[in-house]
């Protein structure tokens, strides 16, 4: 019995640290409609501003609690900082692009970091007065886990105060409400949404910081964790503070306990509360339900999208050129345009979604992800020939679009980015953990063509078949009664559920479609590199997806080929560089605040006002 | 006090105010009217800085308010009520007043709370409970009283009276009567005439984004023609 009260503490102090990152995040949003990526650097941080802080200071408990909170203020300043320098440009601009522009913020504090810190894992002091463990009920309980569950209370408590007592605290709730009633009552909103933005950063950092005496402070905390809030996040309520800590407590005591019985399978419990949850509350337990159009504020253009003459004559040139390439070029090339291929077709079909659907994924990896394991495994375990390998690997990852996408498209905007992010993150942890399969870190090896494939020339025009094939079929689709439906009801969801259409089930079929896809090119991935490893559908490449589309225009029919070509280029480039991260950040960050239409979107934007094509989108 | 000089405002490509010039006087009230979808609550936004102008000038006490933004003309001493309420409903009814409360200032009255709840008397006794909790016209006063918070020179009304009761309608215009004796300048926007015939002295009568007349009140209620043109349905 005892035991279990250990254990449950246990679990209480990781739910208290969870709650300070979560609760940061969740007030954010309420407040600014933002979804900060970066939340999670702004935790990892606070802990290795608290390391630095706390080994400088002079010893003693006074010092120590001074450094943790000095290290919160510090990560409080930097939010500040984004928050004016990034986000003040884009609040008027589509969701997509605050996440995106946070994740570039993301990059850029991921180097900042290696930079200050170095590459290697910082351990920290123990909390002086707190270094031991007390006896309860007979169970040891390490006296600073109390401490992390009194600072969460304390914290729960101070917000309560904060929102329920204050005029400030008034005020943000009236903001999350209909921030421009407020403006118009004299309130400067840029001012609140600075302050806001450093009461959550603070809270980050304070969660970072208050680690320190309990884990070692690692490169890997910002991703590791943000996976995790965000499903706190959504589970608990979007805006919610008691959501926030409810659903902190039931997913940390999950784990505490679940890592008891099944110790493989914790992941999946997670998995499973929150399907459960959002099944019965899409809203999450103390959320309340947005306006379903609220998270798809496009500037819709009359669907046009059918490529002209011109632009048809003009691709088959660019395919013609593709075909002579391997009689000109170096097979460095011919590598980096397979890869081209590949990537062009995972873009266009996260493009399938979001630009038709108006759904935004932040897990699309784990489809292209599914796909490579899929292929690679069926080739090393079940000497499946390539094609047929290549020809399977899709159906594995429809699979996984067939049953995350079901609980996706439930919500909308933003929720349903979180939620697929957090799916593809559980992807990657089974995969990362089942090393007797997957090979875990390592990843499978070995995943090379059939012999007739071996040359580069020879797979060059395998992929290049296949993508085009892919590609084709997805616009196909795009341009057939399917396709129109989908763009009815992203515009607006109302009326076609009005109707009659199944609008959800169209949606649910585009998701299964567009996770296919990218399973497909998943698969071919896998056998132009050789190798499959859990990168395959990390965080990173969901965002590489978001970022090819971007970059070539959400919406253009071009743009994710436009934008796959420039980001291999890009990528190739950048990968010279050290820090190559933070420049890739600031490209990131770059495009969002200056080029919110992309490349192919852009450039159309230009020729239209010389004048020189006509306007017809 | 408020000057409007051919204003034009679009939605998207739609232009839906054409060539607005309107003037309101200190200490007068004048009534926007106009039938439904005639641009008055668009006119009433542009002033405000809640949508963007394409063209046209907005003085406010002789100053350029086309450009700033909402809060900024709202501390310059401008209010404005919105045509859907638009309460605070997670807040309570002090909160809400509160949220909207500004510095006094030396050329308007000053509103405090205990004088908002002489005014409102319905207010006080709910001054504690969610605003969410009240009836329509309970959220109508709340609007007005809560941009009377901000202690305006002048203020925006979109359409007050919309979906009252009779007894609610006679109250508020009894409470902008006193606005008015107070000195407040009003800009209100109607389509009950009745209402608009008890506190305007001004009437200006907009259709399809353009001002088709502007002149005393008395003279509007009377000319059937005019009715018959731009006011009836
Ligand atoms: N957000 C918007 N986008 C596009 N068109 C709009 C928008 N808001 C209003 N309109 C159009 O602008 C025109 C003027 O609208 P406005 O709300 O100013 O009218 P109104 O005179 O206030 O009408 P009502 O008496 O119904 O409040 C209408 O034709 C309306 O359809
Ligand atoms: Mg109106």
């Amino acid at each position: 019995m005892s035991f279990y009260f250990a254990q449950f503490l246990t679990g209480l102090a990781s739910a208290s640290s969870l709650f300070l990152v979560a609760s940061g995040l969740s007030i954010i949003f309420g407040v600014t409609r933002v979804v900060n990526f970066a939340h999670g650097s702004f935790y990892m941080l606070g802990a290795f501003i608290a390391y630095s802080l706390v080994t400088s200071l002079p010893p003693g408990p006074f010092w120590f609690w001074g450094g943790v909170i000095l290290a919160a203020l510090t990560v409080g300043v930097v939010g500040v900082i984004m928050e004016i320098l990034v986000l003040r440009r884009i609040y008027q601009a589509p969701e997509l692009f605050q996440l995106v522009a946070t994740f570039g913020v993301v990059l850029l504090l991921k180097d900042v970091a290696l930079w200050t810190w170095g590459p290697e894992d910082k351990l920290g002091p123990r909390a002086p007065g707190f270094d031991g463990a007390i006896d309860i009920f007979g169970s040891r309980v390490p006296e600073y886990d109390l401490v992390v569950i009194v600072v969460g209370f304390v914290v729960l408590a101070g917000l309560w105060l904060l929102f329920s007592r204050t005029r400030w605290g008034a005020l943000v709730r009236a903001a999350t409400e209909d921030r421009e009633m407020l403006g118009a009552l004299g309130i400067n909103q840029a001012l609140l949404f600075t302050g806001v933005f450093f009461l959550g950063s603070v809270l980050a950092g304070l969660g970072g910081a208050m680690q320190l005496p309990r884990a070692s402070v690692s490169h890997h905390m910002d991703l590791a964790i943000i996976a995790t809030v965000f499903v706190v996040v959504v589970v608990g309520g979007m805006g919610s503070i008691v959501g926030a800590f409810l659903a902190s407590v039931i997913i940390s005591e999950l784990n505490a306990f679940g890592i008891l019985i099944f110790p493989q399978i914790t992941l999946v419990l997670m998995f499973l509360v929150m399907a459960v949850v959002l099944v019965i509350r899409p809203w999450g337990i103390l959320g309340r339900p947005e306006d379903e159009t609220a998270g798809e504020e496009y500037e819709h253009q009359s669907l046009s999208w059918l490529p002209s003459r011109a632009a048809r004559l003009a691709m088959a040139g660019v395919v013609g050129v593709l075909l002579l390439l391997p009689f000109v070029v170096q097979e460095f090339y011919l590598v980096l345009m397979t890869e081209v291929f590949i990537l062009a077709l995972f873009a266009a079909s996260l493009h399938f979604i979001m630009g038709n659907g108006g759904m935004i994924s932040f897990g699309h990896a784990a489809y292209f992800g599914l796909g490579a394991y899929g292929g690679a495994t069926l080739l090393l375990y079940g000497d499946t020939p390539m094609l047929l390998a290549i020809a399977l690997a899709p159906f594995v990852a429809a699979l996984g679009a067939a049953v995350f996408g079901w609980f996706c498209v439930r919500l909308s905007g933003v929720y349903m980015a979180m939620l697929s992010l957090a799916f593809a993150q559980i992807v990657w942890s089974i995969v990362f953990q089942s090393s007797g399969i997957t090979g875990g870190e390592d990843g499978l090896v070995g995943v090379w063509p059939a012999e007739w494939a071996s040359e580069r020339q020879v797979f060059y025009y395998l992929t290049l078949a296949v993508t085009l094939g892919g590609i084709l079929a997805l616009w196909r689709m795009l341009f057939s009664p399917f396709g129109y439906s989908l763009r009815a009801g992203r515009d607006s969801p109302r009326r076609v559920e009005a109707i009659g259409i199944g609008f959800r089930t169209h949606k649910w079929l585009a998701f299964v479609i567009a996770g296919t896809f990218a399973g497909l090119a998943g698969g071919l991935y896998g056998f132009a590199k050789g190798i499959v490893t859990p990168t395959t559908l990390d965080i990173p490449r969901s965002i590489d997806a978001l970022m090819m589309v971007l970059l070539g225009g959400v919406q253009t029919l071009v743009g994710p080929l436009v934008g796959a070509f420039a980001f291999v280029v890009l990528e190739d480039r950048l990968l010279a560089f050290q820090y190559w991260r933070a420049i890739f950040g600031l490209i990131i960050i770059g495009i969002c605040i200056a080029m919110p239409e992309g490349i192919v979107g852009s450039t159309r934007s230009f020729l239209t006002r010389r004048g020189l094509v006509s306007s017809g989108r | 006090m408020l000057e409007v000089r051919g204003l034009h405002t679009h939605y998207g490509r739609a232009e839906i105010l054409s060539d607005v010039s309107l003037a309101v006087g200190r200490g007068e009230v004048a009534a926007l009217l106009g039938r439904n979808g005639a641009g008055k609550s668009t006119t009433l936004k542009s002033i405000m800085g809640l949508v963007r102008v394409s063209k046209g000038e907005i003085l406010f006490a002789g100053q350029s308010i086309r450009h700033r933004r909402p809060f900024e003309i709202c501390r310059s001493g401008l209010g404005y009520v919105p045509e859907d309420r638009r309460i605070f409903t997670d807040l309570t009814v002090e909160e809400n007043l509160d949220v909207a409360r500004q510095p006094p200032r030396a050329d308007a009255p000053t509103w405090t709370l205990e004088r908002i709840f002489e005014l409102f008397p319905n207010l006080a006794e709910r001054r504690g409970s969610s605003a969410r909790a009240m009836s329509g016209g309970e959220q109508q006063m709340l609007t007005v009283a809560r941009t009377l918070m901000g202690n305006p020179r002048a203020i925006l009304l979109d359409e007050p009276s919309e979906g009252l009761a009779p007894v609610i309608v006679e109250q508020m215009a009894r409470t902008l009567q006193e606005l008015k004796s107070a000195g407040v300048t009003v800009l209100l926007s109607e389509q009950n005439l009745h209402f608009a015939g008890l506190i305007a002295t001004q009437a200006i009568i907009i259709e399809k984004g353009r001002i088709r007349y502007a002149g005393a009140m008395e003279a509007i209620a009377k000319d059937e023609a005019l009715h018959a043109a731009y006011l009836t349905v």
